[in-house]
C-alpha cells in the first residue's frame, strides 16, 4: 500500500494524448525553408553586411550515450517569448560520432541565445513523450539548464554569444 | 536441523524470547519497525543468500516454488534519512521451496535470498554517496532535476509475475515496472509496453485475469486520467486507453470482473505543483465529494458512474458479476489521509489512533444506476488477497491481516493473519507479543482445486530478537498454527506486497 506520484509537470510540458506531440522547440519550422526572394535577398545581404563586424559562430557540441541511435536536432532561441515551444530562430541537425554531435549556428549577432536539443531516435523530427506527456527521448538545453520536470526558463538556458564565444556543451539525458 | 512437528508455542518460543540471551540485542517497541530497516541502510552490501534453511515443523511436501516479496529497504545514507515506510528503495526476496531428493526421501529444502534492486535511482545515489531524490512524504533539498518520474522508481510497493514467461517485474505506483531476474533477482531494466506508454506510471496492483491477461491501470496525480493497460497472455500490449476522470489523484488498486474494470476514486485530491519534491503535503480530504465508482466496460471502455458515501482505501480483494449486480470487495481506510501521514518507521508515540480500517461491500446495479456500500463489520484489516486464478471470479476465501487490541500501542501494524471463509466463523492465528505481521498469501492447492483448499503463506517480524520467520499454514486451519515455519539468521526489511510462483 503506496502511492507514490512523482509526478511529471504535465502542463508545462503539454503533452497531446491522442498526437502524442510534446514539443521542446526543437521541431521542425512550421513551414519549410522557401527560397528567398531577391528583395529579401538583399534585405538580407545587407543586413549581414551590417553586422558583419560583430558577427559570431556558435559551435554546440552535444554529448550522445553511446548506446543511442538518432541525428541530434538543435533549436536556437534569441529570447525568452516563445522559447522553448516557439517558433525557433533556427534549427539545426548532427549525426553523432563517437559519443558527441556538434551543431553550428554561423554568423550570429552578439547578443544572447539559449538552445534546446533533443535526440530524434526514431527520426520523426519531434521529441517524443508518452501519454502524460514525459518525454521518451533524451533531451537538454543550454547550459545544461534542467528544472523539476519540465523545460527551464530562458533565463537559466541562455548564455552570452560573441567574438570568441567559446563552444556549448550539451549533456543528453 | 528438525522436521519434526514441534507444538507451535514451543517454535514460537524458540524464536522469540530464548533467543535473546544469545543475540545480545533487543529493539524496544518504539524502534520495533526501524530495527528491521537499519541493516540495509548506507552503503549497498552484498545480497542475502541464506542456504537450506532449518525448518520447524513439516513443510507440505507439495508446496514447491517461490515466494517473492518486495518493500522499502534503504533509507539512509550518507546521513540523509527518510523516515516514512514507503521511503526506501526496493529490497527483493526470494523464499524458494524445493522439493528433497526422491531417492533419499530427503525433505523438501527452503532457502532465501534477498537483494536490493539496482534502480537508476539507487546506482545514482550510491554513485553520489548519499540520498538525492525526494520521497513520497520527504523533500530532499538540492534534489537533482528529473528527466521523468523513474528517476525517483525504487520499484519498492508489489511483484507481478508472468511464470509463463519466466518474467517478474517490481513494481512502484508512479513510474514505469522494473524488470528482475527471477532467479538472480538482478534489475534488468524498466519495461515500456508501447512507445507512447514509455515511463508512464503502471500501478503496483495489476490484475491478472483467469485467462492469463493482465490488466492494469497508471494515473498521474492532477493530470485528470487514468491510463488503462489491456495486456495479453503472450505479454504483448494489446490496448491502451485513457479515461478522462476527476478524483483519479490517488489510485492504489483496482478490480476486474468478467466484463468490467471497477475504479473505486475516493475524494482525496491534489493541489501540488508536481515535480517539485513530496507530494504527500499537497493533498487535501474534500468533506463534500463521495466515493466515485467507476465501472467501465473492457470491451468498448464505456464508463458508468456511480457515488457512494466517502470512503478512503488502498486495497480491493476482488469484484465480480453477479446475477445482475457487481459484487465489490475491499478495506475501508475511512482517513487515510491520517493514516499516510503517520505511516513512520517510528513509533507512533503521541499520535492519534486512525479510525479502524473496515471490511467493505460494494453492490452495483448497473441497469438501475443504483450502488450499495455495506460494512459487515470486520474491522482492523488490511492486505486482503484472494485465489490468485479467480481475479474477477466469484470469491469467498480471502486472507487478511487484523491489528489484535493486544498489540503494543507503540509498533504500528498487524499481528494475525485472518481468514475469511464465506458465512463461516474467520479463522484466525496471531503471531503473538513482538510480533509484527506482514501480507500473508493464499496458495491453491493445485490449479484446480476448490477455493480455500492449499496454504496461506506469510512471513512476520519478531521486534525484540530482530528476526524474520516465515510461516505455512494449512489454509482451512489458520486457526491451528503454522504447519511449519523457517526462522531466517538476520531480520528482513518490513515490506508491502507478495507474489506466489509455483515451480
Amino acid at each position: 500500500m503506496c502511492f507514490l506520484h512523482f509526478v511529471a509537470n504535465v502542463s508545462r510540458f503539454r503533452g497531446g494524448l491522442g498526437t502524442v506531440r510534446v514539443d521542446l522547440g526543437v521541431a521542425q519550422p512550421d513551414h519549410p525553408p522557401k527560397a528567398p526572394r531577391m528583395k529579401e535577398l538583399f534585405l538580407s545581404l545587407a543586413a549581414l553586411a551590417a553586422l558583419t563586424a560583430h558577427a559570431a559562430d556558435l559551435r554546440i557540441e552535444v554529448t550522445v550515450p553511446a548506446q543511442k541511435q538518432g541525428a541530434v536536432l538543435a533549436a536556437l532561441f534569441d529570447r525568452s517569448e516563445g522559447f522553448p515551444r516557439g517558433k525557433p530562430l533556427q534549427v539545426a541537425t548532427a549525426q553523432p560520432g563517437d559519443g558527441m554531435a556538434v551543431v553550428q549556428f554561423v554568423g550570429l549577432p552578439e547578443g544572447d541565445y539559449a538552445v534546446s536539443v533533443f535526440l530524434d531516435e526514431n527520426s520523426n523530427m519531434k521529441l517524443d513523450a508518452n501519454v502524460f506527456g514525459v518525454p521518451t527521448e533524451l533531451y537538454g538545453f543550454s547550459r545544461n539548464a534542467r528544472s523539476a520536470l519540465g523545460p527551464p526558463p530562458f533565463a537559466d538556458a541562455a548564455f552570452r554569444v560573441g567574438a570568441d564565444a567559446p563552444p556549448q556543451v550539451i549533456e543528453l539525458k | 536441523m528438525t522436521h519434526t512437528h514441534l507444538p507451535r508455542r514451543a517454535v514460537l518460543a524458540a524464536l522469540g524470547a530464548s533467543l535473546l540471551p544469545v543475540l545480545g540485542h533487543s529493539a524496544e517497541a518504539p524502534d520495533a519497525w526501524r530495527s528491521s530497516y537499519t541493516p540495509y541502510n548506507g552503503p549497498l552490501k552484498a545480497p542475502l543468500a541464506s542456504g537450506p534453511l532449518p525448518v520447524q515443523g513439516r513443510w507440505p511436501e507439495a508446496l514447491q516454488g517461490t515466494l517473492y516479496r518486495v518493500g522499502p529497504a534503504r533509507r539512509e545514507l550518507g546521513g540523509v534519512a527518510m523516515d516514512h515506510w514507503f521511503d526506501g528503495d526496493g529490497m527483493l526476496q526470494a523464499f524458494r521451496f524445493e522439493q528433497g531428493q526422491a531417492s533419499t526421501q530427503a525433505p523438501p529444502r527452503v532457502s532465501h535470498r534477498g537483494a536490493l534492486l539496482a534502480t537508476p535511482k539507487l546506482t545514482a545515489e550510491e554513485a553520489a554517496g548519499r540520498l538525492l531524490y525526494s520521497g513520497f512524504a520527504t523533500t530532499l533539498p538540492h534534489a537533482p532535476p528529473l528527466s521523468g518520474p523513474d528517476d525517483l522508481n525504487p520499484a519498492n510497493i508489489n511483484l507481478l509475475a508472468l511464470p509463463a514467461r519466466k518474467e517478474l517485474f517490481a513494481l512502484w505506483e508512479a513510474g514505469s515496472a522494473l524488470a528482475v531476474d527471477p532467479v538472480t533477482l538482478q534489475a534488468q531494466g524498466f519495461k515500456a509496453w508501447s512507445p507512447e506508454t514509455r515511463g508512464a506510471p503502471f500501478s503496483a496492483h495489476p490484475r491478472v485475469a483467469p485467462d492469463g491477461s493482465v490488466w492494469n491501470f497508471g494515473y498521474v496525480p492532477g493530470s485528470g486520467k487514468l491510463l488503462v493497460y489491456d495486456i495479453a497472455p503472450t505479454g504483448q500490449l494489446r490496448r491502451q486507453h485513457v479515461l478522462t476522470t476527476a478524483q483519479a489523484d490517488m489510485v492504489h488498486d483496482f478490480a476486474i470482473t468478467d466484463r468490467h474494470l471497477v475504479f473505486l476514486l475516493m475524494p482525496l485530491q491534489f493541489h501540488g505543483q508536481p515535480g517539485m519534491g513530496s507530494p504527500l503535503p499537497h493533498y487535501q480530504w474534500n468533506d463534500q465529494a463521495p466515493l466515485v465508482v467507476l465501472l467501465v466496460d473492457k470491451a468498448d471502455f464505456k464508463v458508468q458512474r456511480f457515488e457512494l458515501p466517502a470512503t478512503g482505501l488502498f486495497h480491493l480483494a476482488n469484484a465480480w458479476e453477479e446475477g445482475g449486480t457487481v459484487q465489490v470487495r475491499f478495506v475501508a481506510q475511512p482517513d487515510i489521509l491520517h493514516a499516510l501521514r503517520h505511516l513512520k518507521v517510528d513509533g507512533p508515540r503521541s499520535t492519534p489512533a486512525a479510525p479502524a480500517t473496515r471490511w467493505a461491500h460494494i453492490t452495483l446495479t448497473p441497469a438501475t444506476g443504483q450502488a450499495r456500500l455495506a460494512y459487515p463489520g470486520l474491522a482492523h484489516v488490511e492486505f486482503p488477497r484472494i485465489h490468485p486464478a479467480r481475479n474477477g471470479l466469484p470469491t469467498r476465501f480471502t486472507t487478511l491481516l487484523e491489528r489484535s487490541a493486544g498489540m503494543d500501542a507503540q509498533v504500528q501494524g498487524f499481528d494475525t493473519v485472518l481468514t475469511l471463509r464465506g458465512d463461516q466463523t474467520p479463522q484466525r492465528h496471531r503471531y503473538g507479543a513482538g510480533w509484527i505481521a506482514e501480507e500473508h498469501v493464499y496458495v491453491p492447492a493445485s490449479p484446480g482445486a476448490a477455493e480455500g483448499r492449499g496454504w496461506v503463506l506469510g512471513t512476520a517480524y519478531h521486534w525484540p530478537s530482530e528476526r524474520t520467520t516465515l510461516s505455512v499454514f494449512d489454509a482451512q486451519a489458520v486457526n491451528a498454527g503454522p504447519l511449519a515455519s523457517v526462522t531466517l539468521p538476520y531480520g528482513l526489511p518490513l515490506g508491502l506486497h507478495g507474489q506466489f510462483v509455483p515451480a
